[in-house]
């Protein structure tokens, strides 16, 4: 008997996951996406024999996303493949120039050699103190809920907090370590996708370059979205109902519990609500405004990650000048950085990404043909 | 800077990209413009934010008059 009522409000690869583990543990669950299609961020169309996701295309830190699915009881490999990308990616510079980024660890510091003078012996010790980080990082502080700032200090986590680096910039960081414009424009761009400039970054985050350079970068077979099918499958059958299409519009309170959802005109029942949502949309729109933690005011100082024009583009013909994963850096970062984050403007020449995954999987787009994603 | 300025002018902007995207991949191999089959883009409402993604009618086909697109 499953116990309980609980809406989940979006059906991202969080609120999927929420729902799965929910009802794995007895409660009965109803997962509510204002999308047709399930995956967020992460979701995926196709047309004209094209298929794309839409945002993510690829992970890093497989193994994390292996504990959820054997926390719901499950195995991964039951439902998709994962691929390293041989090479993890290639990145252009002016003129046409290209470095492919290597998975092969001798081969990456063959690279840095070729970058600067004992590049690899210099890259081995970046990555031996960015690998510190990084399992400070996963042991102390990534599987804590995130409740109290006291979770923050732990006696590992003090012994090392020189090590952490967290008073200095990854930029800096990087700068004085590596003299080659290449090597630090490699080991600058993991960070920006943590919506900031690696000079504002704490260097504490190079513990990205170490998962990107050491741990490397993975492409679920099908695409992003197969991890979005592996979950909306369990979540069907451990009896999660699903809505898509439809959009939550706000809470129904009794006294300061939560009773209902308002769906397009009607109220959908409920005794528990987990918001998957972003966080300012679900605070702002959905919660009545006596039970609202922050103020308009308060939502118009905070500063939040850039979002982005994306385009999704099939040609008739292979490219071969692309990889799988491909970063144009033919153009200057700190003025791409300076329109974004201290001007907010449309830069002028910005830096991009473009995602052709027919590369290297056959299945998403028609024969001898690519689908470009940037 | 309020995270919800309107973005003015959009096909404009989504157009200059476009264009500007093209000419870098044309670095490439080939003249994209004559190898185009399929284009769509997501352009967010707000600038520079991301709480952009909420609505749902994002997903747009490229206006077929861009000179790109005349294939």
């Amino acid at each position: 008997m499953k116990t309980t009522k609980t809406t989940v409000i979006g059906g991202g690869l969080s609120g999927l996951y929420a729902a799965c583990y929910l009802a794995k543990k007895g409660v009965q669950v109803t997962l509510i996406e204002k999308n047709e299609t399930l995956g967020g961020r992460a979701r995926a169309f196709s047309e004209k024999g094209f298929s794309f996701d839409m945002g993510p295309s690829w992970y890093w830190m497989p193994e994390l996303v292996d504990e959820l699915f054997n926390d719901l009881g499950e195995k991964r490999e039951n439902y998709f493949r994962l691929k390293q990308l041989e090479p993890s990616y290639r990145v252009f510079w002016k003129n046409g120039e290209f470095t492919d980024i290597p998975s092969n660890m001798s081969a990456l510091e063959n690279l840095f050699n070729e970058l600067e003078e004992n590049g690899s012996v210099k890259l081995r010790k970046f990555l031996k103190d960015a690998q510190v980080k990084y399992e400070i990082a996963t042991k102390d502080f990534m599987q804590n809920p995130g409740l109290s700032w006291f979770e923050l200090i732990n006696w590992r986590a003090l012994k090392n907090a020189l090590k952490l680096d967290v008073f200095k910039s990854v930029e800096s960081d990087v700068a004085k370590r590596f003299k080659s414009e290449k090597a630090r424009a490699i080991l600058n761009f993991p960070v920006l996708f943590l919506g900031e400039m690696p000079s504002r970054i704490p260097s504490l985050y190079t513990l990205m370059n170490y998962v990107d350079l050491e741990l490397g970068t993975w492409y679920p077979e099908g695409g992003m979205h197969a991890l979005v099918k592996a979950l909306e499958t369990i979540a069907r059958k451990e009896g999660v109902e699903i809505i898509t299409g439809k959009s939550a519009e706000s809470f129904e309170m009794n006294e300061s519990n939560i009773s209902g959802i308002k769906v397009e005109n009607a109220i959908l029942k409920t005794e528990q609500v987990l918001a998957s949502g972003d966080y300012h949309f679900i605070e702002q729109n959905l919660v009545p405004e006596k039970f609202r933690r922050y103020s308009p005011s308060y939502w118009n100082k905070r500063k939040l990650a850039p979002s982005c024009l994306i385009f999704y583009v099939g040609v008739s013909k292979k490219i071969p000048g692309l990889q799988h994963h491909n970063l144009f850096f033919d153009e200057d970062l700190t003025a791409h950085g300076k329109q974004i984050y201290e001007n907010p403007s449309w830069p002028d020449k910005p830096l991009f990404y473009v995602s052709a995954t027919s590369v290297t999987d056959s299945t998403t787009a028609p024969e001898g043909c690519e689908n470009l994603f940037f | 800077m309020p995270i919800a300025t309107e973005i003015e002018d959009t096909d404009s902007i989504r157009e200059s990209y476009f264009n500007q995207m093209l000419d870098r991949l044309e670095n490439i191999p080939d003249n994209m413009s004559k190898i185009l089959l399929f284009t769509k883009d997501l352009m967010p409402s707000m600038i520079l934010n991301q709480i952009t993604m909420h609505s749902k009618e994002m997903l747009t086909a490229l206006p077929i008059h861009w000179d790109r697109l005349q294939i």
